[in-house]
């Protein structure tokens, strides 16, 4: 065994000897990290660390004679330092180090054993980056064992231990506030205030001399408070400040689990290395896995960022609950958030007060869809833009109870830890069984993102033992009852040693008996917080608490933790474990149960908690107090719906709906989140509710909720026809009524000149505009109202085929959109004249236009739409053969397709860089390429992708499978947007090309003159106009892709007859 | 509402079966009745045999969830599903039809039969001669 000691004194010995460390500084170092990172290392990957400023060949010249100097000090040995040629390292097997021996003993819970591996500074005498860097992180964790071992002294009542333990903790961190503050207290409690005023000005004075900075108001506050007198006893500090995350303060000696937490360490020490990934702790409730995510997260906080939120099993809980509580976390040790930044004012929407420290105003809304989209990546830029500053560590506690978006957004976010310094801990009990989380973990995994599933068992008894001494119990019988009823349960065996030490006759025999053993225990305050605390089902801020009935807050909180039912978080009081709640919740009789809630919901209320409408209505209705709930369901659903989460804004509107089902604003609020959810027959059942509610005698209410109906069927869903119905509807409405002319009226007159014109029914869309001018006369249209006419002057144009003249009145509608902050509705006009400008021919212009709405995109962060544009952007550059510009498009399409883990994107993707390859005549990778995007159901058209397939197949000569692609073209089900009446022109020529391939001449030409002479009768542009109309409406894009260019055709075919010596048809 | 069904085989591939069904210009050709078609697309009018001055708009659709193409007469409102089925591997086609006929026209359902046979054995034929 070689052993090298690197703290403290720098020594190594062989076998039992000890032998000289090399004197060259080099050959010190290399011993040490060899020895710091046992196994073998690339040769050339030691020479690039060590002698970074030289040639490579010359740092693998430094790298040998190192090396060479090594051996000779370890008496040329080759068992311990094994050297191949392109690798040397420590072999891990033969190597004892006291920095690893320390974290063994420390993970077998003997803390005082490996302090006394901490003999001084790790290699004192080096100092390089890695050197200063393995030095904290060895000093942290020491501080970080001596922090616990002060904690448990003192919570024996063993003062001077503790103040040992605090002392050499102070004297390990000289310049640690937070350490000198310990000190002060503890000596301070154990009657030596002078001490711990000198202890004070001790820092005070380092402070000043070596960094010229002056003691925080904190430890100033102490210090006088010490002058003043005796420290009251208060509340233990909550480990949110020590860690900063929400974890518990006072944990248990982690016993076991060494294999476990190995996994996690070499996790995170990959994520440090920006090779992040995901580990995901599986067990039953109780197991020790929430003190396994402490133990990790207390490790990870030293060097890195450490963040935590939980699931929650909550009625009414709002949608991301788990994220706000992270995004919340995070912000508070990474950052101060950057003024300029793009995600604070989005991810405001989750965690209120975001939006006040970035100083921006939220982005508008668009879409639901294009909301959450740009709510996701807001969600990514954050933690990317905090792991860009240290590594991450995002600890999602309890996923078993999280809620579908909030999965959905850890799904996004965790995809791109693989290539982020970001570890992501997952805890989740195996039962009962949630196929969303595992859906999540397949999705991960599919992803290419290394995921860990470790699954924690029960403790072995000599485990338990350990636990239940660690706690006080100090009699063999005691801990021997307490192995038997913990069945290798860690939380019930803490529990029910507990409930021995503090004198209980016998050992609970459930953990339902353990805690109300202790609940028993309680006074009547301490008591009723822990049962306000259980009937909340997540962690209480403090100002809610504040204002429960719980007269003697402070004192009750102070007994309630020391009971160790509750402990306080970053401010928040919260039990110990979410097992303990569960059962205490259990322990609560009707009435006083729903008294608990009523009163929660008023305490919550006042406090003014934003988006904790769902939660308040939850507990009125589990008081029984429906009628109060109403209001709350309805904001609730407001609140759900402003971050996109449409299920659970339905099922708020649902829920309020069996409360009262007379109120028509209930039934438009729930048609307007069926519309964004696609669930048709829904929305009409809505709706007509709804308008029978309203009747007849309320015309004008009538007449906004026509508009508001309509309004829907052109935002969230495409249907003109629908939208025409109820923009009529509303018309007659106001005609009947005589109601006066206001901003409604316009609103339907353009509606009706919209649907109208996308109809083809030029004459009637002329009409309302003229009808519409005559209502609005000079006086300035809003942005909106000028978007909707320019749109529709637009659609006029495009059915009469006057495709140069339509762009126009589609960039002004483009730029009214803008200043109405809708991004998306600019991406549609933009997109549309982009289109006009392509079938004009004029595609240098198109460029321009799509260049200008993708910059319009990328401002306001709408990624799906920012991707479409490279869609379309890539056919336009291919049309004029710029192919090398266009393969770049679809390379930016398919990065975004990847950030966006958008299946379809990548398909559209594989569509395009296909056709980009026929453009450029390479058809083998064109067919593949076409093949693809068709098996991943593109979203493109599915009979001109199987014709461009079979063409680039008839080309290549492969006739057989082209033939049977033109077969399966036929069987395509088709849609307007398909073009369907060029489609036999388009499959006659293909049909011809095969004919060609096989050097059948005359079917050949038959083919091609029967397509030439399809392509004749389509030379019409009204008739384009009208196909492109559709592609909007079935493709929800616009059809840059997809233009249609007869006389192309026609010069094509022409070219190939000629090639074949045939006529062309006129 | 009156219907019928009525099919034929046609020994030629769908695809040149789908070609006459979806290029109105050639429905003179194969459906019984019709002498001309103006429009193309979706829109369309017959002209029925002997009436050059009777128009009968039609429209023409396809449904994507069960592949199939539908005529509706805007006049009678006559509707007509027709939908194509690979045989042999694909070398043949079972081409089929479905025929609805509004009450107030029940009077044609005999008349309509006998059109339809016909049609769909023509379009059969025709198919096999282009392919």
């Amino acid at each position: 065994m070689l052993r090298v000691q690197l703290i403290g004194e720098f020594r190594v010995e062989l076998g039992e000897c000890p032998i000289p460390v090399p004197r060259s500084r080099p050959a010190q170092a290399l011993l040490g990290w060899l020895a710091l990172n046992p196994g073998p290392h690339a040769r050339a990957a030691l020479a690039a660390r060590f002698w970074p400023d030289v040639l490579d060949a010359s740092a693998r010249a430094n790298l040998r004679n190192t090396i060479w100097v090594l051996r000779s000090a370890i008496a040329g040995d080759t068992d311990h330092l094994v050297a191949t040629r392109d690798s040397v390292g420590f072999a891990a097997d033969t190597l004892w180090t006291d920095v690893a021996e320390f974290g063994r003993l420390v993970r077998e819970g003997r803390a005082e054993a490996a302090l006394e591996l901490c003999r001084g500074d790790l290699l004192p005498d080096l100092d390089d980056d890695w050197v200063l860097e393995a030095r904290d992180q060895q000093r942290r964790e020491a501080g970080e064992v001596l922090v616990r071992l002060a904690r448990e002294a003192e919570g024996r009542g063993e003062l001077d231990r503790a103040v040992a333990w605090s002392r050499r903790r102070a004297a390990l961190e000289p310049l640690s506030e937070d350490a000198c503050r310990d000190l002060m207290r503890r000596l301070s409690a154990a009657g030596n205030r002078s001490g711990a005023l000198a202890a004070y000005a001790s820092l005070s004075d380092r402070l000043r001399r070596e960094l010229r900075m002056a003691t925080s108001p904190e430890t100033r506050a102490l210090a006088e408070r010490i002058r003043q007198g005796p420290l009251s006893e208060g509340p233990p500090p909550a480990v949110g400040e020590a860690h900063e995350t929400r974890l518990c303060p006072d944990l248990p000696s982690l016993v076991g689990r060494t294999p476990e937490l190995s996994v996690l360490e070499r996790a995170w020490a990959d994520a440090r290395a920006g090779r992040g990934g995901v580990v995901v702790l599986v067990g039953e409730a109780g197991i020790g896995k929430t003190r396994l995510v402490a133990e990790i997260a207390a490790r990870a906080s030293g060097n890195g960022f450490v963040a935590a939120g939980a699931g929650l099993d909550l009625d009414g809980a709002a949608p991301f609950a788990l994220w706000a509580e992270l995004i919340h976390g995070l912000v508070a040790v990474a950052g101060p958030v950057p003024a300029d930044t793009g995600w604070a004012p989005q991810l405001a929407l989750l965690a209120p007060g975001l939006h006040a420290a970035a100083g921006g105003a939220p982005a508008p809304a668009a879409s639901p869809e294009l909301e959450r989209a740009r709510l996701f990546e807001a969600a990514a830029a954050m933690v990317e833009w905090a792991a860009a500053r240290r590594p991450c560590l995002l600890v999602m506690e309890d996923v078993h109870a999280a809620d579908p978006a909030s999965l959905a957004l850890a799904a996004y976010v965790a995809r791109r830890a693989a290539r982020l310094p970001l570890l992501v801990v997952i805890t989740r009990r195996d039962l009962p069984p949630r196929p969303e989380v595992d859906a999540l973990l397949d999705r991960l995994r599919a992803g290419g993102v290394p995921t860990r599933e470790v699954l924690l068992a029960a403790l072995a008894p000599a485990e338990i033992s350990r636990l239940a001494e660690s706690v006080g119990l100090r009699s063999p019988a005691g801990v021997e009852r307490v192995v038997r009823v913990a069945d290798g349960n860690p939380l019930l065996a803490i529990e029910t040693a507990r409930a021995l030490a503090a004198g209980s006759p016998e050992p609970p025999v459930t953990l339902r008996a353990a805690v109300r053993a202790t609940a028993g225990g309680l006074d009547v305050d301490a008591r009723a917080l822990a049962e306000f605390a259980a009937v909340a089902g997540r962690d209480l801020e403090r100002e809610e608490a504040a204002l429960l009935a719980v007269p003697g807050l402070a004192d009750a909180m102070v007994r309630a933790v020391e009971a160790g039912l509750l402990a306080v978080r970053q401010g928040r009081v919260a039990y110990r474990h979410a097992l303990l709640r569960e059962v205490m919740l259990a322990d609560i009789a009707e009435p006083r149960r729903a008294w608990l809630h009523e009163a929660l919901a008023e305490a919550i209320a006042q406090a003014g908690g934003r988006r904790r409408a769902g939660e308040i209505a939850g507990h009125l209705r589990l008081a029984g107090r429906h009628d109060r709930a109403l209001s709350h369901l309805v904001d609730a659903a407001a609140d759900a719906r402003a971050v996109a989460a449409l299920p659970e804004a339905a099922g708020f509107l649902e829920e309020a709906l069996l409360i009262r089902d007379d109120d028509p604003e209930i039934w438009l609020a729930l048609c307007e989140v069926e519309a964004w959810r696609g669930r048709h027959a829904e929305i009409r059942r809505a709706f007509d509710r709804a308008a029978t509610l309203i009747g007849s005698s309320r015309p004008g209410a009538l007449v906004e909720a026509h508009l508001r109906y309509a309004r829907l069927w052109r935002g969230a869903l495409c249907e003109p026809k629908e939208c025409h119905q109820h923009y009529r509807a509303a018309l007659g409405l106001i005609d009947e009524a005589g109601l006066a002319a206001d901003a409604g009226h316009a609103e339907a007159l353009a509606g009706v000149a919209w649907s109208e014109a996308v109809a083809g029914a030029v004459e009637a869309a002329e009409e309302a505009l003229r009808d519409l001018h005559r209502l609005v006369g000079r006086s300035r249209p809003s942005d909106l109202l000028a978007h909707d006419v320019g749109v529709a002057r637009a659609h006029i144009l495009i059915r009469q085929g006057r495709f140069a003249e339509s762009y126009g009145p589609l960039i002004a509608a483009a730029d009214s959109a803008r200043a109405a902050g809708r991004a998306d509705m600019v991406y549609g006009a933009l997109g549309w004249a982009a289109s006009a400008a392509g079938a004009a021919g004029d595609f240098d212009r198109a460029l321009t236009l799509v260049d200008r709405a993708l910059g319009v995109m990328r401002q306001a962060g709408l990624r799906p739409l920012e991707a479409l544009l490279e869609s379309a952007r890539a056919s336009i550059l291919a049309r004029l053969d710029r192919v090398a510009d266009a393969r770049d498009g679809v390379g930016r399409l398919r990065d975004l397709a990847e950030l966006l883990d958008d299946g379809r994107l990548t398909a559209l993707a594989a569509h395009d860089a296909g056709m980009v390859e026929m453009t450029a005549g390479r058809h083998e990778d064109a067919e593949a390429l076409l093949a693809e995007s068709l098996a991943r159901s593109a979203p493109v058209s599915r009979p001109l992708t199987r014709l461009a397939r079979a063409e680039a197949l008839a080309l290549l000569g492969r006739c057989e499978e082209a033939e049977r692609e033109v077969t399966e073209t036929a069987l395509e089900p088709l849609l307007p947007s398909d073009f369907p009446d060029t489609l036999v022109a388009r499959l006659a020529r293909v049909q011809g090309l095969i004919a060609r391939s096989r050097g059948d001449r005359a079917l050949a030409v038959r083919r091609l003159q029967e397509a030439a002479r399809g392509w004749l009768r389509r030379l019409d542009p009204v008739s384009m106009g009208h196909a492109y109309s559709s592609a909007l409406i079935d493709l929800g894009r616009v059809p840059v892709a997809g233009l249609v260019e007869p006389q192309r055709e026609l010069e094509r075919l022409t070219v190939e007859l000629e090639e074949l010596g045939a006529e062309v048809p006129s | 509402m009156v219907r019928f069904q009525d099919e034929a085989r046609a020994d030629a591939p769908p695809e040149e079966v789908w070609k006459l069904l979806y290029d109105p210009t050639r429905f003179p050709e194969w459906w019984v009745g019709i002498e001309t078609v103006v429009g193309d697309g979706a829109d369309l009018t017959f002209f029925p045999e002997g009436y050059p001055h009777f128009p009968m708009p039609q429209q023409l659709a396809t449904r994507r969830e069960d592949r199939q193409v539908v005529v509706s007469c805007l006049v009678s409102h006559l509707r007509f599903d027709w939908r194509l089925e690979p045989l042999d591997g694909g070398k043949a086609t079972r081409i089929r039809v479905d025929v609805q006929i509004p009450p107030e026209e029940g009077h044609r359902l005999d008349a309509q039969r006998a059109v339809i046979r016909e049609s769909v054995e023509r379009l059969a034929h025709l198919a096999e001669t282009e392919a």
